[in-house]
């Protein structure tokens, strides 16, 4: 209420001079004095304003400078291979990790990075690398091949044995917010003189001179570039590009140029030229990779030449110092007639300017570029893989850390496992979509392969092609399993050995179970045959679907869903009768971890992709070490294991002969959903499992069964990736049985067609055949083999 | 304290038993021919010939752990970094010794002695219950493995499973 009349009040004050205004006319001789005094104050206040600026501009350079650090992403690094002698490895496996690792192949390797090798017969530099736990120092090495093996393993400089040796662990990618800049730190005394040479010669000769910003530099560009007819050097000093790059935005204006001039003069008051070189090297803009901003040399130097920047020679050094004066113009890859140019040139002026003789210019002018094929290692070349470290990081880490901090992640992947899986994948579909005459790539798969004692993760496919950070299957194409449940129906039977053993005979008959809503349901089985009384062993060998659905509704649907879980699903799922033929619905990495427990023997392994991260210096933040928990019986799935291993030999797996020697004991099982919408094969070998998924997308009938689909590409890969053989151990409460096969009952060696069967103590049946004091009794089946 | 004294006493022997065996190794797996084509056939996992009696329990397989140059070396540096305090390292160099020879149930057994000392007493039992799943018929690894998991039971308040354990080592004594 009071206000109205307030304002009005204090406007009066503010009309008062104005009225004032034509009585101060008769003042007039004071007026040039005025004018004076007024320019003197202006001056002082501009003078005021100015110095509150430059200080204010002084402040914020000064805290810019020393506070600032750069958001490194999280560098991801693939396992580091282990080298012994005796190592299952061939002369190409190392080959092809020498390469992944940027090693150039010489004749005489004698600095770190190079190698020679000629019929199995290897000389390696190596570049040595500080582990968290132990640094692994360069070394020169002799190692020599043969028959697939590393027969031995030298210091080529004492001549001794070695007993082991880690190389680096290749970089495989990082992890970025969506659009970002990338780098790897450089220090000053890491960039190598010609590339600092280079850089002076071609950006700014006077570097060593002026104090930030150089006049002389402006009018010597202008004549230079006006007698070479090209902008072969720009008026701004390496520090006025580095405040430009730093602190400015990109707009060409005046204001920003004088802001410019005057911060580069007061970086320079503060701080040394190395400083600002180091600091210019790191934060220059030199490439880009899709959504990556390539800055600084070091990654620059990986980005472009899959090496480090002390590995390179005058030429790429020239061609590095050639690229801060436009990353995408100068573009090697994609303009290498102007990158060239721009190279010689830079290696001109280096000749000019006295830093190099005649002779090492023509030499280096006489290089191609040498730009690496490998485009560095941005999102990666395994994104399903990165993916899975990804979620895997972010329970433990925030996204600011991961992106911004530095970190290392050191993962369990094998590059060479990686890349022998994803070309069976994608070969393998090809293949399968030609045999039964399907559209061409309408087929999609997925693979997971972990050791199977560790429960480490070595490869991991999402899909058949690997290189394309999409949909990633192996976590995400969650189907229904179909049969590959059924170890677990028979793993809760096993596990009540007064009711259950392999030779209880099953009902494999016509079933039909009410459902909660009263709706009937019939399953079939595959053939739609019934194959009336059979032993528990072959339903599951032959993956009978009637007798499963017996047993499982014997047991009781809750069982068989704790064995489940005990085997590590974590997904809730109803606990329907349909579930007993794999009505569950698991992504290929989650059925990776059920059978890693049975193929641990029951001791289950989480699934890890990572095994340590540490800060940017290489201490250990954290550490994801080996960890087991016996989660299902050793005695019952000793039995499991022992018929998954018949479901290989004689069951509904026996086309894996085609890929697989029989030796090696493989053990595994097919699933095939309904309408043949997914085709499933699990399994192991002595020291892995693997899971592969064939479907659609679309989840459209793809017309095949898990033998026909996933087996082929799971026995391919395996067959490739030397396959030790399964060694199942009887654990103590496991006994071998003489059995009769006509009638189940206790026989002896001398029955015939009597096998010795495996049973839990106290499981075995208790009557005697009476083929026993029949010498040469019975002649029946094909029972003996199934044990033995 | 008894158990850990004990643990430790049967590490150092069987790093000295490992230092011993100077001979080659003994391979498990047999060397594959050529990358791309399968290994050739290894001998079978066949059950005890059938000159076996009817219903004798068949003699467990002896796994014979081979403790190559590679996993001897990399015992040694666990022992240095353990000894030296760095058991997180020791650690990293038993799992390395592990990825090399992960059915070496001895390396399982140093493991699971070493979390015991970190005090990581469920994980100890649990990686002691692996080794014994791979030690076959080597009754003094056996033993070891049963007493560390009565220490770790023991060392969680555990009395029964620390008993149970005991009977376990004293009847493999």
């Amino acid at each position: 209420m009071a206000r109205p009349s307030s304002r009005r009040s204090r406007s009066k004050p503010i009309r008062k001079p104005a009225a004032k205004k034509p009585r101060s006319k008769p003042q007039a001789p004071r007026k040039g004095y005025s004018w004076w005094a007024r320019l003197v104050a202006l001056g002082l206040l501009l003078l005021l304003v100015g110095g509150v600026y430059m200080a204010r501009l002084d402040h914020e350079v000064r805290l810019k400078f020393e506070g600032k650090r750069w958001a490194l992403p999280a560098r991801v690094y693939a396992r580091a291979l282990e080298i012994y002698a005796m190592a299952e490895m061939g002369a190409d496996q190392l080959e092809a990790e020498l390469k992944r690792l940027g090693y150039r192949r010489t004749r005489h390797p004698d600095s770190p990075g190079e190698y020679s090798g000629y019929r199995g017969r290897f000389l390696v530099h190596t570049r040595g690398f500080a582990f968290w736990d132990a640094a692994e120092p360069a070394r020169n090495l002799e190692l020599d091949f043969a028959d697939g093996l590393l027969k031995t393993l030298k210091d080529a400089s004492a001549g001794t044995d070695l007993p082991l040796v880690r190389l680096e662990p290749p970089l495989i990618g990082g992890i970025y917010p969506a659009h970002h800049e990338d780098r790897i730190l450089v220090r000053r005394q890491d960039l190598p003189e010609p590339l600092v040479k280079g850089l002076i010669a071609v950006e700014d000769r006077g570097f060593y001179e002026h104090h930030g910003v150089s006049p002389m530099a402006i009018a010597r560009a202008i004549w230079v570039n006006l007698r070479s007819g090209e902008m072969a050097q720009g008026g701004s000093t390496l520090t006025q590009q580095l405040v430009k790059n730093f602190f400015l935005t990109n707009e060409p204006t005046l204001w920003r140029k004088l802001n410019e001039a005057a911060m580069a003069v007061l970086l320079e008051l503060h701080y040394d030229k190395d400083a600002i070189l180091e600091a210019y090297a790191n934060e220059i803009f030199l490439g880009q990779d899709g959504s990556r901003a390539i800055h600084g040399f070091g990654l620059a130097s990986q980005f472009y030449f899959n090496r480090p920047l002390d590995e390179l020679d005058l030429a790429q050094q020239a061609l590095l110092a050639a690229l801060p004066k436009g990353a995408s113009h100068y573009d090697p890859r994609r303009h290498p007639e102007r990158a060239r140019e721009r190279r010689d040139l830079v290696l001109n002026q280096m000749l000019e300017q006295g830093f190099v003789d005649a002779d090492q210019a023509t030499q280096a002018k006489a290089e191609p570029l040498g730009v690496s094929e490998v485009r560095g290692q941005g999102r990666g070349r395994y994104p399903a893989f990165l993916d899975l470290v990804r979620r895997q990081l972010h329970r433990d880490y925030r996204e600011e850390d991961l992106t911004s901090e530095g970190l290392q992640v050191f993962t369990t992947l094998d590059p060479w496992l990686q890349e022998q899986a994803e070309s069976g994948v994608s070969q393998g579909l090809a293949r399968l979509e030609k045999d039964h005459g399907m559209p061409a790539k309408s087929l999609e798969a997925a693979m997971v392969i972990a050791d199977s004692q560790g429960g480490e993760l070595l490869a991991v496919v999402g899909g058949r092609n690997a290189r394309y950070a999409g949909f990633n299957r192996a976590l995400e194409a969650v189907r229904p399993i179909g049969s590959l449940v059924k170890p677990a129906v028979y793993l809760t039977a096993l596990s009540e050995p007064r009711r259950y053993s392999l030779t209880t005979l099953l009902d494999d008959t016509r079933v039909q179970i009410k459902g909660a809503g009263g709706s009937l349901w019939t399953p079939k089985n595959y053939g739609k045959r019934e194959h009336g009384q059979i032993p528990l062993h072959q339903a599951l060998s032959h993956s009978y679907n009637l007798a499963t659905v017996h047993l499982g509704m014997d047991l009781g649907l809750d069982k068989v869903a704790d064995t489940l879980h005990a085997l590590g699903v974590s997904r809730p799922f109803d606990p329907y009768p349909s579930m007993l033929l794999g009505a569950v619905s698991l992504s290929p990495l989650e059925v990776t971890q059920v059978y890693q427990t049975l193929a641990a023997g029951g001791f289950r392994s989480p699934l890890r992709a990572i095994r340590e991260v540490t800060d940017r210096e290489g201490t250990a933040l954290q550490r994801y070490p080996i960890t087991v928990k016996r989660e299902a019986p050793s005695g019952p799935v000793y039995l499991v294991d022992r018929v998954l291993q018949e479901v290989v030999r004689e069951g509904t797996a026996r086309s894996l002969s085609r890929y697989l020697p029989a030796e090696l004991g493989v053990a595994g099982k097919t699933g095939t959903t309904d309408d043949f919408r997914d085709s499933w094969f699990a399994g192991f070998t002595g020291d892995k499992v693997a899971v592969v998924w064939v479907g659609r997308d679309d989840n459209a009938p793809a017309g095949l069964s898990g033998a026909r689909g996933a087996l082929p590409i799971w026995g391919q890969v395996i067959r490739r990736i030397r396959p030790a053989p399964v060694m199942l151990l009887p654990p103590e409460e496991v006994e071998l049985v003489w059995i009769d096969p006509a009638n189940g009952l206790r026989a002896d060696e001398s029955c015939d067609g009597a096998s010795r069967v495996p049973f839990l103590r106290g499981g075995a049946p208790t009557l005697t055949s009476s083929c026993v004091d029949r010498p040469g009794g019975r002649a029946l089946g094909t029972f003996r083999r199934l044990f033995e | 304290m008894s158990y850990v004294r004990r643990g430790l006493v049967v590490v150092l022997l069987s790093l000295a038993l490992a230092g011993c065996g100077s001979g080659p190794p003994v391979r498990e797996t047999p060397p594959p021919a050529h990358t791309t084509r399968p290994p050739p056939p290894p001998p079978p996992p066949k059950p005890p010939s059938v000159q076996i009696q009817p219903y004798r329990e068949p003699a467990p397989a002896v796994i014979q752990p081979s403790f190559g140059p590679a996993v001897r070396s990399l015992l040694a540096t666990a022992e240095t970094q353990r000894s030296a305090g760095n058991l997180p390292g020791a650690g990293a160099s038993l799992e390395r010794a592990l990825r090399i020879e992960p059915r070496n149930a001895h390396l399982w057994n140093r493991l699971a002695h070493l979390r015991l000392t970190q005090h990581r007493h469920g994980e100890a039992a649990d990686l002691a219950e692996k080794s014994n799943a791979l030690a076959g018929a080597d009754r003094a690894l056996r033993q070891d493995n049963w007493e560390l998991i009565a220490a770790a039971r023991e060392a969680v308040g555990d009395l029964a499973g620390a008993r149970a354990a005991e009977r376990k080592a004293e009847e493999l004594r």
